[in-house]
């Protein structure tokens, strides 16, 4: 698992020396996910080592949102005032996308 | 300040802290979620961060403090993004037999977000930066950061945005599953991807390999696309 690790960290890092020195407008993560996937292409297979890595990281994926999320609590004295509206927006945008995408997908895939 | 007052500060000002008080949280907010029969409402994210609100309160420990003391997880974050392609790489399989619906769904996803979320705001006479920081609201944060700023929107006000969108995933997914069954997984993982980025693609991990992986395709795609458009349409 500790060769996983370290894979994906050094995919990590390429990702964002790849977008720092080409100016993409990528974060450097997202280039290090294209990267790992041309290498796996290339490779043929995923190797243990990186399979039980990710699926571990996968697994603490919420918790990892978790100082993020804690975040929203600071800004609601902000946003007091126009509260309701935007949760309405938000609310009444999300179905409309998630519809849209869902009902497409449905039509569209075999 | 008393020798027993300096201690407590001590203790709660420690790096450690608040890694401890997100584990403890995490796993409390887990136990709790599976004593409840996975109810939505009860999603661990949602109560972790409520938990460690309350405990913020408490102690008198700043958000900025304690997110400090939590950086490596946010480091992390952009790991778990790499680790994407494992299962993206396993279902290219299927992917090259949906290749034009996927394609097609996301790009007419990612049109429709930003326009009908704009739209939207503009009609409940939300300000000009508020409108401009929901554009983003679909798209992976670290993304959608990079947008933001160019367009005129705040990117603090972006990330809350984001984040409730975000959330809403393992709120109403499950009941929209229940009433508009989904042909395969793939169907799911699109249409939580595009719509909830991802703490989607958490949720998406929680129904099945697959169904994380096409999640995680669709968060990039549409972050790609909403990357080009946006500065185009705006």
């Amino acid at each position: 698992m500790l060769v996983g690790v370290i894979g994906l960290i050094a995919f990590q890092l390429a990702g964002e020396w790849l977008a720092s020195y080409f100016k993409l407008p990528l974060p450097g993560s997202v280039c290090g996910m294209f990267l790992l996937l041309v290498f796996l292409l290339l490779r043929g297979g995923v190797s243990d080592s990186l399979l039980s890595a990710s699926n571990k990281l996968f697994a603490f994926l919420p918790m990892l949102l978790i100082p993020i999320t804690v975040g929203i609590y600071t800004w609601f004295p902000y946003l007091a005032s126009s509260w309701f509206e935007i949760g309405g927006v938000l609310v009444v945008s999300f179905f409309i996308t998630y519809f849209i995408a869902f009902f497409m997908m449905n039509k569209l895939s075999s | 300040m008393t020798k027993l007052q300096l201690a407590n500060q001590v203790m709660i000002e420690h790096p450690l802290f608040g890694l401890l008080i997100t584990l403890a949280c995490f796993q409390c907010a887990n136990v709790l979620y599976n004593r409840l029969g996975r109810l939505p409402v009860a999603y661990p994210l949602v109560v972790a961060a409520l938990l460690v609100v309350a405990i913020l309160e408490l102690t008198g420990l700043s958000y900025r403090r304690y997110l400090e003391s939590v950086e490596t997880l946010n480091l992390l974050l952009g790991t778990v993004t790499v680790a994407l392609a494992v299962p993206l790489y396993e279902s290219l399989r299927r992917l090259r037999t949906m290749f034009f619906p996927v394609m097609f769904t996301v790009a007419c996803s990612a049109v429709s977000a930003v326009f009908i979320v704009m739209v939207l705001a503009e009609a409940v006479g939300l300000e000009e930066v508020i409108i401009k920081s929901l554009a983003t609201k679909s798209v992976t944060t670290p993304i959608a950061l990079s947008i933001t700023e160019d367009i005129g929107g705040k990117a603090t006000l972006a990330v809350l945005f984001i984040l409730i969108t975000g959330l809403f995933a393992p709120l109403f997914v499950p009941i929209l599953l229940k009433i508009f069954p989904a042909k395969n997984d793939a169907v799911t993982g699109i249409a939580i991807g595009v719509s909830a980025h991802a703490i989607g693609t958490a949720k998406a991990l929680e129904i099945s390999r697959e169904c994380g992986a096409f999640s995680a395709l669709a968060m990039s795609l549409m972050g790609l696309m909403t990357a080009f458009l946006l500065p185009l349409i705006l």
